[in-house]
């Protein structure tokens, strides 16, 4: 069964206009019903405590706030509207500490500029048809890092540690 | 050292709502097609975008020069940014060639250790080639001029870590 994205909202936060102008044209194109920009962190918080967005992509490198700590204020902020929502990371970044400071920051999915409809395409559908738990932890809030089955995991319980 | 602080994480479990808004399934692949050509025929103009991105590149350098920059660390990060920007966004306005380079130039970047001279000269030269190929406005893979490029920075790379004795990251592991 299609995905009917037309009551779907969207915020991109994008510092680069013609970036942002072609994630607009593919998520329109793809069907979202409503889709919101902002130029930095700081206006893409402010839209999202004014639209409570379904999902959010966030570029990461941008002036003022950058998309790390964008995501530390939805995540964190006691006035953020959804602290669970789903953020997709859009970045040039692709090595693996990267993408694993972001996890550490909290976000849902990683995806890798330049990037194709498909790789959008499937990080939206992945965030609707597999909507993850959430962990609270006093270092960490953010959706479940363990992807695997860890029944027989048998190291250190990084959940109760101090990092 | 990781402490164990003995407190026990809160599991909040997932939340279902995006489901009962959009349903469960897959986006239309025709809807995926339409996008894709929406990505292809774009007609934006990236050169000014890439030279902004080429002047920050400049800047960090000249700073870098004039001893403003001291903490390699920092440098590196800072060179970073730039380069990973042509990268992620060249490759979607048809400057191919300047993506590769630059993702050739951020893997090399990202496995380095420290940003000494001859690491530095590298990223020099790197940014006049692609301020020229810019310039230019060399679109597309390069043809084999974009070959020739790809391939002597690749060298170029791999003879520094070698020099070193650092491990070469795939990407620069293999000739194109």
């Amino acid at each position: 069964m299609p995905l009917n994205l037309e009551n779907l909202s969207v915020l991109v936060v994008e510092d680069t206009l013609p970036m942002r102008k072609i994630i607009h044209a593919v998520l329109m194109t793809l069907g979202v019903g409503k889709i919101y920009n902002a130029e930095n962190g700081e206006e893409g918080y402010r839209n999202f405590l004014r639209h409570n967005q379904d999902i959010i992509i966030t570029d990461w490198h941008m002036p003022n706030v950058n998309g790390l700590d964008l995501i530390q204020m939805i995540r964190r902020n006691a006035n953020s509207p959804n602290r669970l929502v789903p953020i997709i990371m859009m970045t040039g970044y692709s090595a693996f500490p990267r993408v694993s400071q972001a996890r550490d920051y909290g976000v849902t999915e990683f995806l890798v500029k330049p990037f194709s409809a498909e790789d959008l395409a499937k990080r939206l559908a992945h965030v609707i048809n597999k909507p993850r738990d959430f962990i609270e932890s006093p270092y960490y809030f953010g959706p479940c890092r363990r992807r695997k089955d860890g029944s027989d995991y048998r190291g250190l319980e990084k959940r109760r540690s101090r990092p | 050292m990781t402490q164990n602080t003995g407190i026990e994480p809160k599991i909040i479990k997932a939340s279902y709502i995006l489901q009962a808004k959009v349903g469960t399934g897959t986006i239309d692949p025709q809807k995926i097609h339409e996008s894709q050509r929406v990505i292809d025929n774009n007609r934006v103009d990236f050169v000014p975008v890439g030279l902004e991105f080429l002047d920050e590149l400049e800047k960090i350098l000249k700073e870098a020069k004039m001893q403003a920059i001291v903490n390699s660390a920092e440098l590196r990060e800072r060179l970073t940014q730039p380069i990973m920007q042509l990268k992620g966004n060249a490759g979607m306005f048809k400057y191919n060639l300047i993506g590769d380079l630059a993702n050739i130039m951020l893997s090399f970047l990202e496995a380095l250790q420290e940003v000494d001279t001859d690491a530095f000269e590298i990223v020099e030269a790197h940014h006049k080639t692609l301020k020229a190929i810019i310039l230019k406005r060399i679109m597309g893979d390069g043809g084999p001029h974009g070959i020739a490029f790809r391939n002597e920075l690749k060298d170029a790379c791999r003879r520094y870590f070698i020099k070193r004795d650092i491990s070469i990251p795939a990407l620069l592991a293999a000739t194109t």
